[in-house]
């Protein structure tokens, strides 16, 4: 690059849509992705995901400013003195380009960087592979810039900038509707839990499909021969095809390093977490414990507590195990919570690991929750385990008519003995999964 | 005996002119604001949104009235967008020198933009008026119309777009999934038509927004337009 075009390209980072963009998308970034921080908070590869996720607001963004920065020649009625320079028209168009994509990959670097406070702090995993996912969203921006360069520079008016944000908005918004067309646009529909990861090979066809779409569309914007755009958009369009054409499971997958268990087992109930929930395992430990000696005394009650992201299938968890969805009290910063925004505290989750155990093993829907359940009293005793389990004669939430008695309430009036006699009983029935045992344990709290 | 009124009767060629007195600057006047246009935009706004309401609804795993959601929000903001244009002349200043009641106009261009979308948009939405329809899809083209005009004197209706296409991006992706009707007063394009505190924002917004424009009309360029 020479001094004229250093200077050429500073001037348009300083005078033109640049700084304006770096604030938007730095703003909207950082504004979307701390709205669900919970979500990726101590984790590196969800923090990229949820990068991505967000990614249905930043393109948009730039390419808007895009088509507003190629609209700049027009409004300023320049393009005639501009056309009368030494200067190939490309250079110009390129600067302009790369000025807008600099800006907004800055912001998305700025927003990531502002994520990375309440990630690397605490973090207890490196994760897999997910800085590939990032560059591909920086490539995705600079894709965003090159269709706003393009359709700013050929299409006039005064509302092409805000009509092609939209146009962008309402494409990715369809593509993430689609099982196979979502790959071909930067954002992903949400993110994982931090136990899957993405292989090299789609990172690579992402690059490539955004990289050659974002030259061609350059080329289509400033090249004088404009049939050279054809070259890389064979190579996006080639890039493309295995991405559409690979199933689901051809593409995520299962980390077993993120999930093997770290465990505690002080006093001989042991509480395991996945490797990359293992920074809340400090704070877990106490509640977790507490709620497992609850189990004291019922007969093949749950002596360990395991977080459900540890291990593949629920199902195969160890006798005697609780698989707690520990995900669910992560606060906005990565900290336990005791009562996440949606209510859950300990005591729910480790209510829903004693009905899950019915749920599970018996699966009294057969697969249809919208369906009528085989066997009523199934349900009725997996609710009636999970309220004991809240210990709550009243929780919220649970409306009983008066004059009433809900079986849950039935159970918590009887003698502690006799609470647990039951629930070891439900216990051994949830593992039967014979409906004569259910019916017998709903019999006992009419 | 009947009367036979004669193309050159003074009384039907003074109402004539006195028509086209009328209409023909009204009309060139909604020409050099590419009203023309931006109505027709409008209608394949309505049409659009029609059609992306029923897909949403009719396909697979679709959870029912929540999955216009994108629609109420996204196409009073596209029509407002579209209309938007309309609210700075070619030349501001040169205009605002004219003998014209400039407040009164912008009232009125308010008024209409806002009546044509509102109608529009209502029309598509009317199957479940209450559940993200036409409801929903009115308060929404109140509160953008409010954000649009409120925006145009502050930087010009060339980007009066710039803070709704912004706030409804963000919004969007950042207001708390399930919408809760606590955080209406920010995530308002995004609430059922029951949140009381959504309509309040909104009428505020629409009533400050067209106060401000009716009084200061948009900011003029910097330089000519195209």
């Amino acid at each position: 690059m020479d001094r004229t075009t250093r200077r050429a390209f500073r001037t348009d980072l300083v005078r033109g849509v640049a700084p304006v963009a770096i604030l938007a998308i730095t703003g909207a970034g950082i504004a979307t992705l701390f709205n669900d921080s919970e979500r990726w908070a101590g984790r590196w590869g969800p923090l990229m995901e949820y990068a991505r996720v967000i990614m249905i607001v930043l393109v948009p963004l730039a390419v808007a400013a895009a088509a507003w920065q190629a609209g700049r020649d027009r409004r300023r009625r320049t393009d005639e003195l501009l056309g009368t320079t030494p200067r190939p028209s490309w250079q110009h168009v390129a600067l302009g380009w790369a000025g807008v994509t600099l800006a907004a990959v800055l912001g998305l670097v700025l927003a990531w960087l502002a994520g990375v406070a309440l990630v690397a702090p605490i973090a207890t995993y490196s994760g897999r592979g997910w800085w590939w996912g990032l560059a591909v969203g920086a490539l995705a921006l600079a894709a965003a810039s090159a269709l706003g360069t393009a359709v700013g520079r050929l299409v006039p008016g005064r509302l092409v900038a805000p009509l092609a944000g939209i146009g962008a908005y309402v494409l990715l918004g369809i593509g993430t509707y689609s099982d196979r067309l979502t790959w071909l646009t930067p954002s992903f529909s949400g993110a994982t839990d931090g136990t899957r990861y993405l292989p090299g090979w789609v990172h690579v066809s992402q690059a490539l499909w955004l990289a050659g779409l974002a030259a061609a569309l350059v080329l289509l914007a400033a090249a004088r021969h404009r049939w050279l755009a054809a070259i890389p958009a064979l190579v996006a369009v080639t890039a493309a095809v295995p991405l559409v054409a690979t199933d689901d499971e051809g593409r995520w997958r299962v980390d077993h390093t993120a999930m093997a268990p770290v465990c505690t087992d002080e006093g001989g109930l042991e509480v395991c977490l996945a490797r990359v929930n293992a920074f809340l395992l400090d704070a877990a430990e106490e509640p977790v414990r507490e709620q497992l000696a609850r189990w004291d005394g019922v007969d093949g009650g749950f002596v360990r507590a395991v977080d459900r992201v540890s291990i593949d299938d629920a199902a195969l968890a160890p006798e005697r195990t609780a698989v707690l969805e520990v995900a669910h009290l992560m606060s906005w910063n990565g900290e336990w919570s005791e009562e996440s925004e949606h209510g859950e505290r300990i005591e729910t989750v480790f209510a829903q690991a004693a009905a899950d155990l019915v749920y599970r093993n018996c699966r009294p829907y057969a697969g249809d929750v919208t369906a009528e359940p085989a066997h009523t009293s199934m349900i009725w005793a997996a609710e009636a385990a999970h309220y004991w389990t809240i210990g709550e004669t009243t929780p919220l939430g649970v409306v009983v008519e008066d004059g009433e008695t809900a079986p849950f309430q039935v159970l918590l009036s009887r003698p502690e003995a006799e609470q647990k006699d039951w629930l070891g009983r439900y216990l051994a029935a949830a593992h039967t999964c014979e409906p004569a045992a259910f019916d017998a344990l709903m019999e006992e709290l009419r | 005996m009947t009367s036979v009124v004669t193309p050159l009767d003074p009384r039907r060629d003074q109402r004539a002119r006195s028509f086209a007195h009328r209409v023909a600057p009204a009309w060139l006047h909604a020409r050099a604001r590419g009203i023309p246009l931006a109505v027709l935009g409008i209608v394949a706004v309505a049409l659009a949104a029609w059609w992306c309401a029923d897909w949403l609804v009719h396909r697979e795993w679709s959870t029912g009235a929540d999955s216009r959601v994108p629609v109420v929000a996204g196409a009073p903001l596209l029509a407002v967008v579209l209309a938007s244009a309309g609210l700075g002349g070619q030349d501001e200043e040169l205009e605002r020198s004219t003998a014209v009641r400039w407040r009164v106009r912008r009232l009125g261009h308010i008024l209409g933009m806002t009546l044509l979308i509102g109608c529009a948009l209502v029309l598509i939405g009317l199957w479940e008026p209450r559940e993200y329809g036409a409801f929903e899809l009115a308060r929404n083209t109140l509160g953008f119309v409010g954000l649009v005009a409120a925006s145009a004197p502050v930087l010009g209706s060339r980007l009066a777009w710039v803070p709704s296409f912004a706030y409804a991006a963000v919004v969007y992706l950042a207001a708390p999934k399930p919408i809760l009707t606590e955080a209406a007063w920010w995530t308002w394009p995004l609430q059922q038509w029951g949140a009381d505190l959504a309509v309040l924002v909104v009428v505020a917004l629409f009533v400050g927004g067209t106060a401000l424009y009716v009084m200061k009309g948009a900011r003029p360029a910097r330089d000519a337009d195209e």
